[in-house]
């Protein structure tokens, strides 16, 4: 065995970009989701969905300039079917995410690749912010993939009415809302995700954490007779934000369905902050 | 002109380390140098524990670990320059290796084009060029081994930490693994490996540490191990097709001295490893016998192991 003298110093290598790392998680996670046939499924599912949206545009812009002359002339647009649209994409991706997001780090656990992620060179928050954008991007392609198309329809339809300011703040909040939501979804996903080993648990535990406050929302909401309780729905909050977005009013406040709604992502993220933390130290 | 001692690049100083009221390392103090060292200790001896310490995956409850003089625990700079092959088989199974080698490379924090050029290298360098496309879940065990091994040389480390690649390999992949190992040895990289089979490491190096119960029994020159070892039957546990007709091809051989089956294969006794190794591809190619797996007991070593205690 031939051995050499070297004299090692701290390393002072070369500076290597972090969102390497963190965009490397995102596609591979990307990759396995794709990988799923239940993925492929549930994102035509979802096109039906954005198709019968896109009919819906072409019909209201027809309606609008057949009334445009008389006096029954649409002045200003209806929030319902855009809320409607709200919902459907919520409940979507509450269901995307059952079908393929909750294995995100359950599955790492239990195929034993945590040590793999963390005897490299890769920081907590990197891993972490990895797997939240892969779950935001495959989420985007329900929600705001569809978002911008079909709302930029439908802003091109309206582009020669005075409807088209409208249309245009209606276009911003729903996106902007689909990013609210995704986010919050992610980083909920994970922490059930972090906290068992079986997938099959994450996904009940995720169904758990949605249904079970709507339920309780909806029970104590009926026996008090009051609005407070929704603020314990974690959908509810997150349409609440919606109705703030668009309508700059709540029946409590415009500031609580935000703050219940950052709460519950700073509460999930800081349990796979603390779980990630777990199997980075082991 | 005289050669100087070189540096030590991995320095354990009176190092504990416990999983609730489980000892896992007991106050153990080690240096190891560039060149491959050899960590031995039967199944649950501390070995893995070892492994994780240096590459901070662990902490130490009591002690310093100093790996390059930098402690590994959360530092991201060193990782950069450490390898490790866990023991456990984790992968991404839907992946091919070259797949999942570059994922692993790019966590480094290289970029996806050189990330790729880079695993092809390695997979190149443990032989699996041919197959690395193909998902891992088509894999033998050995060719996984070589995958794990693969992704921890990627990056050209400067310290490689293995914890028992050569378990589960056949024949050919181990000698490809043994012969990288030494190379890498001979370039001056500072090479631990585990095992818990004397025979596998004493192919690799001649200095070893032995380990039992959380402490270092004895490190050193391998040969005053192996001449305690030599006494004791090693056990080969063979895995490969129509076993009981292979079994048969080993009774005539004076040094075997004990077969006994197992659901996918048989386990030979044998007075004579050195021989027995050399034995089972010959054997298995006369006889058209596919072989699986090759893997050691530790038997043998716990029986070194009862008589250092006393």
């Amino acid at each position: 065995m031939t051995v050499r003298d070297l004299r090692y110093a701290p390393y002072e290598g070369v500076s290597r970009s972090h969102w390497h790392s963190v965009w490397a998680i995102a596609r591979n996670e990307m990759g396995i989701t794709w990988s799923y046939f239940r993925t492929k499924l549930l994102l035509i599912a979802a096109l039906v969905i954005d198709v019968i949206f896109i009919v819906l545009v072409f019909i209201e812009a027809g309606v609008i300039n057949l009334m445009s002359e008389g006096p029954n002339a649409v002045t200003e647009l209806t929030t319902a079917p855009v809320t409607a649209y709200v919902w459907l994409k919520l409940y979507g991706l509450i269901l995307l995410f059952a079908a393929t997001g909750c294995g995100t780090i359950s599955h790492d656990i239990q195929a034993e690749l945590m040590q793999f992620y963390f005897a490299k060179p890769l920081k907590r928050l990197q891993f972490i912010l990895g797997k939240a954008l892969g779950l935001v991007l495959v989420g985007a392609t329900v929600t705001i993939v569809p978002g911008i198309l079909i709302f930029g329809l439908r802003l091109a339809m309206l582009a020669r009415t005075d409807l088209l300011g409208e249309a245009l703040a209606q276009c911003g909040s729903v996106l902007a809302f689909e990013l609210v939501m995704l986010v919050t979804f992610s980083f909920v996903i994970l922490a059930v995700s972090s906290l068992t080993r079986r997938s099959g648990y994450a996904v009940l535990s995720w169904l758990a954490v949605i249904f079970i406050p709507d339920l309780t929302a909806l029970i104590v909401g009926q026996v008090v007779d009051a609005e407070w309780p929704h603020l314990l729905s974690v959908t509810a909050n997150l349409t609440g934000v919606f109705d703030v977005m668009i309508t700059r009013t709540h029946d409590i406040s415009v500031w609580a369905p935000p703050a219940a709604v950052m709460g519950i992502a700073a509460a999930a993220f800081g349990i796979v902050w603390w779980r990630i933390g777990v199997f980075e130290r082991l | 002109m005289g050669r100087t001692r070189p540096e030590a690049t991995v320095v354990l100083d009176r190092v504990t380390r416990g999983y609730g009221s489980v000892i896992g390392l007991n106050d153990v103090s080690l240096s190891m140098y560039p060149g491959v060292t050899g960590l031995l200790g039967p199944n649950g001896a501390g070995k893995s524990t070892m492994m994780k310490l240096l590459t901070g995956l662990m902490r130490p409850g009591q002690g310093q670990v100093k790996v390059m003089g930098e402690s590994p625990f959360r530092n991201a700079a060193l990782m950069r320059r450490l390898g490790f092959c866990p023991e456990w088989d984790a992968f991404y199974r839907d992946m091919s290796g070259f797949e999942f080698v570059s994922f692993l490379t790019r966590l480094n924090g290289i970029e996806r084009k050189q990330a790729e050029e880079m695993a092809t290298r390695a997979l190149v360098k443990v032989d699996l060029r041919q197959k690395m496309d193909e998902p891992i879940s088509t894999y033998s065990k050995g060719m996984r081994q070589r995958t794990k091994l693969a992704q921890a040389i990627v990056h050209d480390p400067d310290v490689l930490l293995l914890d028992e690649p050569l378990n589960g390999t056949d024949p050919v992949g181990r000698k490809i693994i043994v012969d990288l190992i030494r190379q890498m040895g001979e370039e001056g990289k500072t090479v631990l490996v585990s095992s818990h089979v004397l025979h596998e490491v004493e192919v690799m190096t001649r200095n070893i540490v032995l380990i039992h119960r959380g402490k270092v029994l004895a490190e050193g020159e391998i040969q005053n191990i192996r001449d305690m070892i030599d006494k004791q039957p090693h056990h080969i546990v063979i895995e490969c097709t129509q076993p009981r007709r292979f079994a048969t091809c080993f009774a005539p051989f004076g040094d075997v001295t004990q077969i006994s089956f197992t659901p996918n294969g048989f386990v030979v006794a044998t007075t004579d490893p050195d021989a027995c190794y050399e034995r089972i591809p010959r054997l298995a190619l006369d006889n058209d016998v596919k072989l699986r797996a090759l893997t050691c007991s530790d038997n043998d070593l716990s029986a070194v192991f009862r008589y250092l205690i006393g």
